[in-house]
């Protein structure tokens, strides 16, 4: 089987709040990283798990039934999933999913971190 | 689960598959209605992806390994999107437009659902050439995406439908629950695997693996009701003396 091409990796910016760095391809071979980076995020204290696309390479159908799932698992435990990095032609994926709808969309890191902070 | 495809022919500095994407609409539109199919509830209405229904959010994950032949990924899909209607149950009729399953694409229902008509459509949300992606309108049974794929698992192929959804409205999830849809729907994804793996000449063995990733019920999509395409279909069917009547000539 095809091996996935992609790393996360998660940095905790505050005791509520987690950043996955996701580098190269969401697609159905990316669903362990994606798991073990969830894992490592999601700590009793944590409140919101910000998703940095910047390094996004590439992304197909599969990739975007992972978001979904870890969106699910996410709201399960209150937490909320906010974006960032997401280039124009994601956006429009984002759009056109309607994922946007249910993720909160930012420009920037620090917008992300700031929208985060207030949602609590 | 799909692999990516050979990166080509797009834009500069957009993503390889950036033109595997149907591009963003508000509402769906049909074009050309192909002879024959019914085009009922999805011209005006909305995509909805799996958060947006009512019901429980399943995942299933049909498969099936095409056991000693010697063909591809890429070759399997392609024969897949150019007979999709073919290897559709007969109680299940799909009309793709002449472009075919491709993104952006409309691809009407004309189905039955224990005997009540369900007119709807999909889009085609995603089309490489290993994997082709389906979503949902508002008023069809799920609000979801359907993922059919085919991947290289150590030098044999498997051919995978993955659907998530969630029923779209209370009608539409009893019933899933308690007129046998549901299993009407897992059903008619192992015929079409069957008919795949037919096509191949393997006798192939679908397997299905099912989870809940959202046991809960989402009452904001109670309303969704009024858009139910079976109450649609039935009311439709109802009308179509009168409309010949008129001269509309049941169209």
């Amino acid at each position: 089987m095809t091996q996935a091409n992609v790393t996360m990796s998660v940095r905790t910016v505050t005791p509520r709040t987690s950043i996955i760095d996701i580098s190269g391809e969401m697609n159905g071979f990316a669903e362990d990283a994606l798991s073990k980076a969830y894992a490592e995020a999601s700590t009793p204290t944590t409140h919101a798990i910000v998703l940095n696309f910047t390094n996004l390479e590439y992304m197909n159908s599969s990739g975007i039934g992972l978001l979904v799932t870890f969106l699910i698992r996410a709201n399960r435990q209150k937490q909320r999933l906010l974006a960032y990095g997401l280039s124009e032609h994601y956006q429009h994926i984002f759009e056109l999913t309607r994922l946007n709808e249910a993720i909160g969309i930012y420009g920037t890191e620090a917008e992300a971190i700031e929208a985060a902070g207030r949602a609590m | 689960m799909t692999t990516p495809s050979t990166p080509e022919g797009n834009s500069k500095g957009q993503p390889r598959e950036a033109s595997f994407w149907a591009q963003r609409v508000t509402t769906l539109k049909v074009g050309e209605v192909p002879p024959g199919a019914v085009n009922l509830n999805v011209d005006g209405r909305r995509v909805v992806n799996p958060l947006l229904g009512f019901g429980p959010l399943w995942q299933k994950t049909y498969q099936v390994r095409l056991q000693g032949v010697s063909v591809g990924p890429a070759e399997v899909v392609s024969v897949w999107k150019r007979r999709f209607p073919e290897f559709q149950p007969p109680e299940n009729r799909l009309y793709p437009a002449m472009a075919g399953v491709a993104p952006g694409q409309i691809v009407l229902l004309n189905a039955s659902m224990r005997g009540l008509p369900v007119n709807s459509g999909l889009m085609v949300l995603y089309a490489d050439a290993e994997s082709f992606a389906f979503m949902t309108p508002e008023g069809c049974p799920e609000a979801g995406w359907i993922m059919c794929s085919a991947y290289d698992d150590e030098g044999e192929t498997v051919a995978q439908v993955q659907t998530q959804g969630r029923s779209n409205d209370p009608l539409f999830e009893f019933g899933f629950r308690f007129l046998g849809g549901a299993k009407q729907q897992e059903k008619i994804w192992t015929y079409v695997l069957r008919r795949v793996a037919t096509h191949f000449d393997v006798d192939g063995h679908v397997e299905l693996n099912k989870v809940c990733l959202d046991p809960s019920i989402r009452w904001a999509g109670a309303t969704n009701v009024w858009r139910n395409a079976t109450v649609r279909s039935v009311l439709y069917t109802m009308t179509a003396p009168a409309r010949w009547a008129r001269g509309g000539g049941g169209k």
